[in-house]
């Protein structure tokens, strides 16, 4: 009899329960306030892991760190997003005979070549790029590229040689591609047209990485593909994502670092790839109207919603240069932060919006 | 319900849910002494999907660091003795002795993990958390397998060889760096020295991967 009046409490109480009794409510909250935090305390909802995974993908270094509840959630989660980067590698990459752009380079000259989905929508997306772009993003560098060689294990060791570069500018223009959308087939209307796909297939997967991240459950992490991040969510404490721009002469300091959540921050720089031949410096970032590397940057950053976009963009940014960019409609287009070819920094009000604090 | 009987029952409530406070609070202390500025809880197992399940529930139930808890997980290569290490304030925490919840919880995790043992080509799994940056090891990691464990605090070169040729790694005063590699970009060598932890340097060419702890 005993134990019944002790362990239905609730529902004797409630009947007999009035509104002004003062003595009730602060012994009920007493109670609430000894018993709740204990509750709170053995399931423990407030552990998080940090976990982070890194692979060689691509010619760079692709590194996710995530924060999540489970380990095993999120370690599922960075394994299937680095096998998506890995998958999409042996679709664009054209330093491996078997990708599938290989084959359309060595095939598609005078004959359309049935190509995945993925692969057309990505080619096309690059020729809306290359035209929204003025041509300065163009997919047909792949003669030059292979000219200059800072993509593969043999860069250039002398001086470029000018009419080398200007005989192969004549392969290089994205209208000699020629899509069948129904189809879905490509052709190349010139022999010798090559398409490289490194402007834009690291932020198509990146994109993709995060894609298969959110889909495994996993909505705070950063994703970095050689530089150009993603981050996603928050950190474990609540705050957002600090991503930081390195000082393109000293990679050991940052020059600024801004606070991002659910943006990419890409970053093109003439430190990543390159040569100094007689005290000047070559880099792969070079203009496809030219076929030279774009003197007027040292980096560019762009914060945009996606990572494709991102790399495209920064190339864009950085192949224009301050003084163009801030007298074209991109001025104020992205939150952008471009170091100039004497050091000087350069940032327009929209990146305000991501608390930049400045290092110099 | 009378007010007597009420106030009874609120007692004994309270008085439950501040027991079990105090005794979490009590057998932590017992274990690691109170500040839980840094602790290592690390394992070295054949099976680190259900290792790292074991010690997420154990971390889960209270024992450790309510908060951001880090986790590491690579393989090793050759034979080595798997067994489940506890650290705490840079303590070795001997959990195998004493009977306060969190140790015969431990041991519990490590019979179930079948350890002690000898084991070839095993993986480490760590929750860790590091309230300092101070450099306790260091890794060097190919092919995402852990290949060498480098003492921080002795100066000293280490030569590793990969698909391009050699690397040499320089330990000087605890700061670590690649000062030879015979990849063609050489970003490996443009890269941050390693002073603090959580530092690491790659050199892609070669899968080598130098990280600090």
């Amino acid at each position: 009899m005993k134990s019944e009046k002790y362990f239905t409490p609730v529902i004797t109480l409630v009947p007999g329960f009035r509104f002004g009794n003062v003595f009730y409510i602060i012994t009920i909250i007493l109670v609430l306030l000894t018993v709740v935090p204990q509750i709170t305390f053995s399931q423990n909802d407030k552990v998080l892991f940090e976990l982070s995974a890194k692979k060689s993908l691509m010619g760079t270094e692709f590194e996710i760190t995530v924060v999540h509840s489970s380990i095993d959630t999120g370690k599922k989660a960075m394994y299937y997003a680095l096998r998506e980067v890995e998958r999409i590698e042996k679709v664009t990459s054209n330093y491996k005979d078997t990708t599938e752009i290989s084959y359309v380079n060595r095939n598609a000259f005078g004959q359309p070549v049935k190509v995945s989905d993925e692969l057309f929508n990505l080619i096309q997306r690059s020729i809306t790029y290359s035209k929204n772009l003025d041509g300065l993003f163009d997919i047909t560098v792949g003669p030059l590229t292979d000219y200059w060689g800072f993509n593969s294990d043999h860069p250039i060791e002398t001086e470029p040689d000018k009419k080398i570069i200007d005989s192969l500018l004549h392969f290089v223009n994205y209208k000699y591609l020629s899509l069948d959308t129904t189809n879905k087939t490509i052709s190349f209307l010139k022999n010798g047209v090559s398409i490289d796909l490194g402007g834009i297939a690291k932020g198509y997967a990146l994109d993709k990485a995060c894609d298969v991240l959110k889909k495994k459950g996993v909505n705070n992490f950063l994703i970095n593909g050689g530089g150009d991040i993603y981050a996603s969510g928050l950190k474990a404490d609540g705050s957002k994502w600090k991503v930081g721009v390195k000082n393109p002469r000293d990679e050991n300091k940052l020059l600024a670092v801004m606070e991002i959540t659910d943006m990419c921050v890409a970053t093109s720089g003439d430190y990543e790839r390159y040569k100094i031949i007689n005290g000047k410096r070559y880099h792969h970032i070079f203009n496809p109207h030219d076929g030279f590397p774009s003197p007027f940057s040292q980096s560019a950053s762009v914060i945009t919603q996606t990572c494709e976009e991102g790399v495209v963009l920064s190339k864009y940014y950085f192949i224009m240069g301050y003084e163009k960019i801030r007298s074209s409609d991109y001025e104020t287009s992205y939150p952008y932060f471009i170091v100039d070819s004497e050091e000087k920094i350069h940032y327009n009000n929209l990146i305000e919006d991501y608390k930049l604090i400045l290092y110099r | 319900m009378k007010r007597r009987s009420f106030l009874k029952l609120s007692g004994l409530v309270m008085a439950a849910g501040a027991l079990t406070s105090f005794s979490k609070v009590n057998a932590f202390s017992k274990l690691v002494k109170g500040t839980t500025e840094n602790f290592s809880l690390e394992a070295i197992v054949k099976n680190p999907d259900y290792a790292a399940k074991l010690l997420e529930e154990f971390a889960k139930s209270g024992n450790l660091y309510n908060g951001l808890i880090k986790y590491s997980e690579y393989p090793i290569i050759g034979e080595v003795t798997g067994d489940l290490v506890f650290v705490s304030d840079n303590r070795l925490i001997d959990y195998t002795k004493s009977y306060d919840d969190i140790s015969v919880q431990l041991r519990e995790i490590r019979s179930k993990l079948s350890l002690p043992a000898n084991l070839k080509n095993p993986v480490r799994i760590r929750l860790y958390k590091n309230n300092n940056d101070n450099i306790s090891k260091l890794f060097v990691t190919q092919k995402g397998n852990i290949i060498s464990n480098i003492n921080p605090s002795i100066d000293d070169s280490y030569t590793y060889h990969g698909k391009s040729g050699k690397v040499v790694i320089k330990v000087n005063g605890g700061i670590t760096s690649v000062t030879e590699s015979e990849c063609k970009h050489q970003i490996c060598k443009k890269m941050n020295s390693i002073k603090n932890a959580g530092d690491y340097i790659t050199c892609i060419p070669n899968e080598l991967h130098i990280f600090a702890e």
